[in-house]
């Protein structure tokens, strides 16, 4: 990986090439920490930033230089669900490509959590 | 296991707001969203943080929609109410996301809620004429310990073909066990069109008979407001039975496989 990049930094960049995924909607906004007290009004503008932060995770695989990226999306109606979330694989794993400069090791696990 | 963080176990009924959606200062998200949306002054709100949180929120929300809607407009009308509909629908399903199912081959880590594919599954089936789709639920066959097939991850099914179990209310017109082949050739289809799902079996339960006069009035219906009640109703059904599944985990796992 990507020494330079610290995960929030991929995690942006993930988030963008995931957006820019054609059957891709929004990520998952994030609004549930909207309704938590214990997320400070502070801590919880990742939810105003869109797309979000918690769209996207990036962990660095303990022991090992993988990283695990979960990935959030609500589609558009009238695509394929299972195409999108290979796109979206394509993409995230594109994004890594071109930020590590070397393979990477990565699981990418897609999750749909709405269509609209 | 339970999603349902400090929710409404016991199943509220539809309309009940659930804990989940009240925001810190005691107002609830609808409501505050509502409000915004009608121009209603509220002198709470103007003052409230966590309000303007969620009305913030709300605006970033309605953005990315509309950006979404501009981008294909050939695919559906949305008015206003269904837009505010289906934010809301997007936030019930983050709260609430109950199960997560497969997608795809094995070697691949895609996944889909269950409410999402449960309403593409109501979706398909709304579209035959006098027939309003119900509760739909999906399970997985039991995983295999002797396939080899590594255990899911947290609070997703197993991976293998879909078991779907629907209710419907047909109109008098029909005959039931044609109406019964048309669902399923609707949902098999949604499945692979649509998701990407293999599905093994789907099972149809007629829950009711539509009159004409109701089968009429069905045409009229928002079908959005119908989708969502049936969303909460699944999903606090869901959280029912997940409940259930927790307490007797030990005894299935020690006594069936």
């Amino acid at each position: 990986m990507t020494e330079q990049q610290t995960p929030r930094a991929l995690a942006d960049l993930v988030g963008a090439a995931v957006l820019a995924t054609r059957g891709v909607a929004f990520l998952r906004p994030g609004l549930a920490e909207l309704l938590r007290s214990s997320v400070g009004l502070g801590a919880g503008r990742g939810t105003s930033g869109a797309a979000g932060a918690s769209g996207v995770r990036v962990q660095r695989r303990k022991g090992s230089a993988g990283l695990d990226i979960e990935v959030y999306v609500v589609l558009s109606r009238g695509h394929r669900a299972l195409d999108v979330t290979r796109a979206v694989r394509a993409a995230v794993v594109d994004v890594l490509a071109g930020e590590a400069g070397e393979k990477v090791s990565a699981q990418v696990r897609v999750t749909v959590t709405g269509v609209v | 296991m339970a999603m349902n963080e400090g929710g409404t176990p016991g199943g509220a009924a539809f309309g009940d707001v659930p804990d989940e959606e009240t925001l810190p200062c005691g107002r609830e998200l609808a409501q505050v969203w509502e409000q915004a949306e009608t121009g209603e002054p509220d002198p709470h709100t103007a003052d409230c943080p966590h309000c303007a949180e969620a009305l913030r929120a709300l605006r970033t929300l309605e953005g990315v929609v509309a950006r979404a809607r501009a981008d294909e407009p050939q695919e559906r009308q949305w008015d206003t109410a269904a837009l505010a509909g289906r934010v809301m629908d997007v936030v019930r399903l983050e709260l609430r996301p109950g199960r997560t199912l497969a997608l795809g081959e094995p070697d691949e880590d895609a996944w889909i809620v269950e409410a999402a594919a449960a309403r593409t599954f109501r979706a398909a089936v709304d579209a035959l004429p006098g027939v309003r789709a119900g509760s739909c639920r999906i399970e997985t066959a039991v995983v295999n310990a002797a396939s080899g097939a590594s255990a899911p991850p947290a609070g997703r099914l197993p991976r293998g073909p879909a078991r779907v179990r629907i209710e419907v209310q047909v109109g008098l017109s029909w005959n039931l066990q044609l109406v019964a082949d048309e669902v399923r050739g609707r949902i098999v289809e949604a499945a692979d069109g649509e998701l990407g799902m293999r599905v093994a079996a789907v099972d149809v339960v007629v829950a009711d008979l539509l009159d004409e006069d109701e089968e009429d009035r069905e045409d009229q219906e928002d079908q959005e407001d119908q989708e969502d009640q049936e969303d909460q109703e699944d999903q606090e059904d869901q959280e029912d039975r997940e409940d259930r599944e927790a307490e007797e985990a030990d005894e299935v796992e020690g006594g069936q496989r």
